[in-house]
Protein backbone atom coordinates (compact mmCIF):
# COMPACT_ATOMS: atom_id res chain seq x y z
CA UNK A 1 0.00 0.00 0.00
CA UNK A 2 2.65 2.23 0.36
CA UNK A 3 4.28 2.04 -2.51
CA UNK A 4 0.85 3.03 -4.03
CA UNK A 5 1.69 6.10 -1.42
CA UNK A 6 -1.63 5.10 0.50
CA UNK A 7 -1.00 5.69 4.19
CA UNK A 8 -3.34 2.82 5.64
CA UNK A 9 -2.90 3.83 9.08
CA UNK A 10 -4.28 7.40 7.62
CA UNK A 11 -7.05 5.78 6.16
CA UNK A 12 -7.91 4.23 9.63
CA UNK A 13 -7.98 7.49 11.16
CA UNK A 14 -9.59 8.84 8.90
CA UNK A 15 -12.51 6.10 8.58
CA UNK A 16 -12.46 5.99 12.21
CA UNK A 17 -12.87 10.16 12.27
CA UNK A 18 -15.63 9.99 9.81
CA UNK A 19 -17.86 7.20 11.97
CA UNK A 20 -16.69 9.32 14.84
CA UNK A 21 -18.04 12.43 13.00
CA UNK A 22 -20.92 10.82 11.30
CA UNK A 23 -21.89 8.91 14.66
CA UNK A 24 -21.86 12.37 16.07
CA UNK A 25 -23.44 14.12 13.00
CA UNK A 26 -26.12 11.63 13.21
CA UNK A 27 -26.69 11.50 16.86
CA UNK A 28 -26.47 15.69 17.43
CA UNK A 29 -27.90 17.26 13.84
CA UNK A 30 -29.47 14.50 11.57
CA UNK A 31 -31.72 13.01 14.04
CA UNK A 32 -33.29 16.05 15.12
CA UNK A 33 -33.30 17.97 11.84
CA UNK A 34 -35.07 14.83 10.36
CA UNK A 35 -37.71 14.91 13.46
CA UNK A 36 -37.94 18.59 12.98
CA UNK A 37 -38.84 18.04 9.33
CA UNK A 38 -41.28 15.45 9.88
CA UNK A 39 -42.77 17.39 12.48
CA UNK A 40 -42.87 20.34 10.34
CA UNK A 41 -44.13 17.82 7.18
CA UNK A 42 -46.81 16.22 10.23
CA UNK A 43 -48.25 19.84 10.95
CA UNK A 44 -47.93 21.10 7.56
CA UNK A 45 -49.91 17.86 6.16
CA UNK A 46 -52.40 18.30 9.62
CA UNK A 47 -52.74 22.35 8.11
CA UNK A 48 -53.83 21.19 4.89
CA UNK A 49 -56.53 18.69 6.34
CA UNK A 50 -57.96 21.10 8.47
CA UNK A 51 -57.77 23.71 5.47
CA UNK A 52 -59.90 20.87 3.52
CA UNK A 53 -61.87 19.86 6.50
CA UNK A 54 -62.83 23.57 6.78
CA UNK A 55 -63.26 23.91 2.97
CA UNK A 56 -65.70 20.69 3.24
CA UNK A 57 -67.45 22.15 6.44
CA UNK A 58 -67.86 25.33 4.57
CA UNK A 59 -69.32 23.92 1.41
CA UNK A 60 -71.46 22.13 3.61
CA UNK A 61 -72.86 24.93 5.40
CA UNK A 62 -73.17 26.65 2.60
CA UNK A 63 -75.23 24.24 0.89
CA UNK A 64 -77.17 23.79 4.62
CA UNK A 65 -77.35 27.51 4.48
CA UNK A 66 -79.32 27.24 0.89
CA UNK A 67 -81.62 24.60 1.69
CA UNK A 68 -82.50 26.63 5.04
CA UNK A 69 -83.10 29.51 2.78
CA UNK A 70 -84.92 27.94 0.01
CA UNK A 71 -87.01 26.15 2.99
CA UNK A 72 -87.38 29.45 4.57
CA UNK A 73 -88.58 30.76 1.60
CA UNK A 74 -90.90 28.17 1.32
CA UNK A 75 -92.28 28.47 4.50
CA UNK A 76 -93.01 31.99 3.81
CA UNK A 77 -94.33 32.13 0.76
CA UNK A 78 -96.53 29.05 2.40
CA UNK A 79 -97.66 31.03 5.29
CA UNK A 80 -98.11 34.04 2.85
CA UNK A 81 -100.33 31.78 0.99
CA UNK A 82 -102.57 30.76 3.89
CA UNK A 83 -102.98 34.08 5.19
CA UNK A 84 -104.10 35.70 1.70
CA UNK A 85 -106.49 32.70 1.69
CA UNK A 86 -107.47 33.46 5.41
CA UNK A 87 -108.29 36.98 4.55
CA UNK A 88 -110.02 36.17 1.57
CA UNK A 89 -112.19 33.52 3.26
CA UNK A 90 -112.39 36.17 6.09
CA UNK A 91 -113.62 39.24 4.05
CA UNK A 92 -116.08 36.73 1.94
CA UNK A 93 -117.51 35.96 5.63
CA UNK A 94 -117.41 39.57 6.38
CA UNK A 95 -119.34 40.77 3.17
CA UNK A 96 -121.12 37.73 3.52
CA UNK A 97 -122.51 38.82 7.13
CA UNK A 98 -123.47 42.36 6.07
CA UNK A 99 -125.19 41.08 3.34
CA UNK A 100 -127.21 39.06 5.50
CA UNK A 101 -127.27 42.11 8.14
CA UNK A 102 -128.55 43.80 5.57
CA UNK A 103 -131.28 42.07 3.76
CA UNK A 104 -132.18 41.62 7.73
CA UNK A 105 -132.99 45.08 8.11
CA UNK A 106 -134.82 45.57 4.45
CA UNK A 107 -137.17 42.24 6.08
CA UNK A 108 -137.59 44.07 9.33
CA UNK A 109 -138.57 47.34 7.33
CA UNK A 110 -140.50 46.04 5.24
CA UNK A 111 -142.33 43.98 7.92
CA UNK A 112 -142.90 47.25 10.47
CA UNK A 113 -143.73 49.46 6.75
CA UNK A 114 -146.28 46.66 6.70
CA UNK A 115 -147.81 46.76 10.07
CA UNK A 116 -147.62 50.15 10.34
CA UNK A 117 -150.06 50.34 7.41
CA UNK A 118 -152.15 47.75 8.76
CA UNK A 119 -152.20 49.15 12.05
CA UNK A 120 -153.39 52.80 10.02
CA UNK A 121 -155.39 51.28 7.85
CA UNK A 122 -157.20 49.47 11.18
CA UNK A 123 -157.08 52.85 13.12
CA UNK A 124 -159.08 53.93 10.01
CA UNK A 125 -161.75 51.43 9.81
CA UNK A 126 -162.25 51.53 13.87
CA UNK A 127 -162.13 55.32 12.92
CA UNK A 128 -165.04 55.21 10.25
CA UNK A 129 -166.95 52.56 11.71
CA UNK A 130 -167.23 54.15 14.95
CA UNK A 131 -168.33 58.05 13.12
CA UNK A 132 -171.00 55.61 11.39
CA UNK A 133 -171.95 53.57 14.66
CA UNK A 134 -172.21 57.27 16.71
CA UNK A 135 -174.26 59.07 13.87
CA UNK A 136 -176.46 55.81 13.13
CA UNK A 137 -176.78 55.45 16.78
CA UNK A 138 -178.27 59.20 17.07
CA UNK A 139 -180.61 59.04 14.24
CA UNK A 140 -181.99 55.35 14.77
CA UNK A 141 -182.11 56.12 18.57
CA UNK A 142 -183.25 59.82 18.47
CA UNK A 143 -185.02 60.17 15.29
CA UNK A 144 -187.14 57.48 14.91
CA UNK A 145 -191.20 57.91 15.44
CA UNK A 146 -192.81 55.45 17.62
CA UNK A 147 -194.30 54.16 14.36
CA UNK A 148 -190.90 54.06 12.60
CA UNK A 149 -190.09 51.41 15.85
CA UNK A 150 -192.77 49.31 15.70
CA UNK A 151 -192.50 49.13 11.84
CA UNK A 152 -188.75 47.78 12.54
CA UNK A 153 -190.31 45.56 15.39
CA UNK A 154 -192.83 43.92 13.22
CA UNK A 155 -190.20 43.59 10.58
CA UNK A 156 -187.85 41.84 13.21
CA UNK A 157 -190.55 39.45 14.21
CA UNK A 158 -190.94 38.59 10.74
CA UNK A 159 -187.35 37.89 9.94
CA UNK A 160 -187.18 35.42 13.02
CA UNK B 1 -177.50 31.31 55.64
CA UNK B 2 -176.70 32.36 52.20
CA UNK B 3 -177.83 30.16 49.50
CA UNK B 4 -177.50 29.97 45.85
CA UNK B 5 -179.98 31.50 43.28
CA UNK B 6 -180.86 27.95 41.89
CA UNK B 7 -181.66 26.79 45.42
CA UNK B 8 -184.23 29.81 46.08
CA UNK B 9 -185.46 29.28 42.50
CA UNK B 10 -185.93 25.43 42.87
CA UNK B 11 -188.00 26.38 46.05
CA UNK B 12 -190.35 28.89 45.11
CA UNK B 13 -191.12 27.05 42.54
CA UNK B 14 -192.27 23.78 44.89
CA UNK B 15 -194.36 26.33 47.16
CA UNK B 16 -196.05 27.32 44.21
CA UNK B 17 -196.76 24.05 43.82
CA UNK B 18 -198.49 23.75 46.81
CA UNK B 19 -201.90 24.65 47.21
CA UNK B 20 -201.21 27.60 49.90
CA UNK B 21 -202.00 31.66 48.52
CA UNK B 22 -199.09 32.63 46.55
CA UNK B 23 -199.03 36.03 47.90
CA UNK B 24 -198.60 34.48 51.26
CA UNK B 25 -195.62 32.65 49.85
CA UNK B 26 -194.65 35.43 48.10
CA UNK B 27 -194.51 37.62 51.27
CA UNK B 28 -192.68 34.58 53.20
CA UNK B 29 -189.95 34.37 50.47
CA UNK B 30 -189.22 37.70 50.32
CA UNK B 31 -188.93 37.94 54.47
CA UNK B 32 -186.22 34.78 54.20
CA UNK B 33 -184.39 37.03 51.45
CA UNK B 34 -184.41 39.94 53.66
CA UNK B 35 -183.60 37.64 56.69
CA UNK B 36 -180.31 36.40 55.14
CA UNK B 37 -179.53 39.36 53.67
CA UNK B 38 -179.90 38.21 50.14
CA UNK B 39 -182.99 40.01 48.74
CA UNK B 40 -180.36 41.95 46.09
CA UNK B 41 -179.91 38.46 44.23
CA UNK B 42 -183.89 39.01 43.57
CA UNK B 43 -183.19 39.58 39.98
CA UNK B 44 -181.04 36.68 39.61
CA UNK B 45 -183.47 34.32 41.68
CA UNK B 46 -186.50 34.86 39.15
CA UNK B 47 -183.94 34.76 36.01
CA UNK B 48 -183.78 31.23 37.60
CA UNK B 49 -187.21 30.72 38.26
CA UNK B 50 -187.59 31.19 35.02
CA UNK B 51 -185.55 28.59 33.57
CA UNK B 52 -186.38 26.16 36.09
CA UNK B 53 -189.99 26.34 35.37
CA UNK B 54 -189.53 26.43 31.98
CA UNK B 55 -187.56 22.90 32.55
CA UNK B 56 -190.07 21.35 34.48
CA UNK B 57 -192.97 22.29 32.15
CA UNK B 58 -190.91 20.43 29.45
CA UNK B 59 -190.86 24.15 27.29
CA UNK B 60 -188.01 26.08 26.33
CA UNK B 61 -187.32 29.39 28.06
CA UNK B 62 -186.90 32.39 25.22
CA UNK B 63 -185.78 35.55 26.64
CA UNK B 64 -187.28 38.27 23.87
CA UNK B 65 -185.62 41.92 24.57
CA UNK B 66 -187.50 44.68 22.97
CA UNK B 67 -187.55 48.47 23.65
CA UNK B 68 -191.19 48.71 24.88
CA UNK B 69 -193.37 45.35 26.52
CA UNK B 70 -194.86 43.60 23.08
CA UNK B 71 -198.43 42.61 22.58
CA UNK B 72 -199.86 39.26 22.76
CA UNK B 73 -200.24 39.04 19.15
CA UNK B 74 -196.30 39.56 18.78
CA UNK B 75 -195.65 37.44 21.44
CA UNK B 76 -197.48 34.17 20.36
CA UNK B 77 -195.88 35.39 16.79
CA UNK B 78 -192.38 34.94 18.51
CA UNK B 79 -193.50 31.84 20.43
CA UNK B 80 -194.94 29.92 17.35
CA UNK B 81 -191.64 30.64 15.33
CA UNK B 82 -189.13 29.67 18.10
CA UNK B 83 -191.31 26.31 18.66
CA UNK B 84 -190.67 25.55 14.89
CA UNK B 85 -187.29 26.55 15.11
CA UNK B 86 -186.51 24.31 18.07
CA UNK B 87 -189.34 21.64 17.81
CA UNK B 88 -189.80 21.98 21.14
CA UNK B 89 -193.09 23.69 23.42
CA UNK B 90 -191.73 27.64 24.39
CA UNK B 91 -191.82 30.15 27.06
CA UNK B 92 -191.53 33.54 26.19
CA UNK B 93 -190.31 35.98 28.51
CA UNK B 94 -190.34 39.94 27.55
CA UNK B 95 -187.95 42.15 29.03
CA UNK B 96 -187.68 45.49 28.22
CA UNK B 97 -184.31 46.73 26.96
CA UNK B 98 -183.15 50.23 25.20
CA UNK B 99 -182.36 48.77 21.79
CA UNK B 100 -184.01 51.39 19.92
CA UNK B 101 -186.27 49.11 17.84
CA UNK B 102 -186.88 45.11 16.87
CA UNK B 103 -185.65 42.63 19.17
CA UNK B 104 -183.30 40.46 20.52
CA UNK B 105 -184.05 36.87 21.01
CA UNK B 106 -182.12 34.39 23.13
CA UNK B 107 -182.96 30.66 23.22
CA UNK B 108 -180.52 29.16 26.08
CA UNK B 109 -177.27 30.36 24.57
CA UNK B 110 -178.33 31.15 21.13
CA UNK B 111 -178.74 35.03 20.52
CA UNK B 112 -180.72 35.99 17.54
CA UNK B 113 -180.36 40.23 17.50
CA UNK B 114 -182.78 41.51 15.59
CA UNK B 115 -182.50 44.91 16.74
CA UNK B 116 -181.71 48.43 15.41
CA UNK B 117 -178.78 48.17 17.99
CA UNK B 118 -177.27 45.24 17.25
CA UNK B 119 -177.57 45.91 13.59
CA UNK B 120 -175.51 49.22 14.06
CA UNK B 121 -173.52 47.50 16.44
CA UNK B 122 -172.87 44.49 13.53
CA UNK B 123 -172.40 47.15 10.53
CA UNK B 124 -169.84 48.59 12.38
CA UNK B 125 -167.95 45.08 12.65
CA UNK B 126 -168.01 44.69 9.30
CA UNK B 127 -166.51 48.17 8.57
CA UNK B 128 -163.76 47.43 11.64
CA UNK B 129 -162.77 44.08 9.47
Amino acid sequence: MEVLGIDVKLIIAQIVNFAILFFLLSKLLYKPITGLLEDRQTKIDKGLKDAEKAAKDRSGAEIEAEKIAEKAYKDANEILKNAKSEATAEAAAIIKKASEQADRIMANAKSEATLSKEKALKDAKTEISDVVVIALSKIVGDELTEEQKNKLTSKAIMEL
Amino acid sequence: MKLKPTIYAQLLIDSMDSKTDTKKVAAGFWRLLQKNNQYKDLAKILAEVEVEYAKKEGKILTKVFSEKALNNAEIADIENKVAAKTGQKVIISNIIKRNWAGIEVVIDDKVIDLSAKGRIEKLAEKLRT
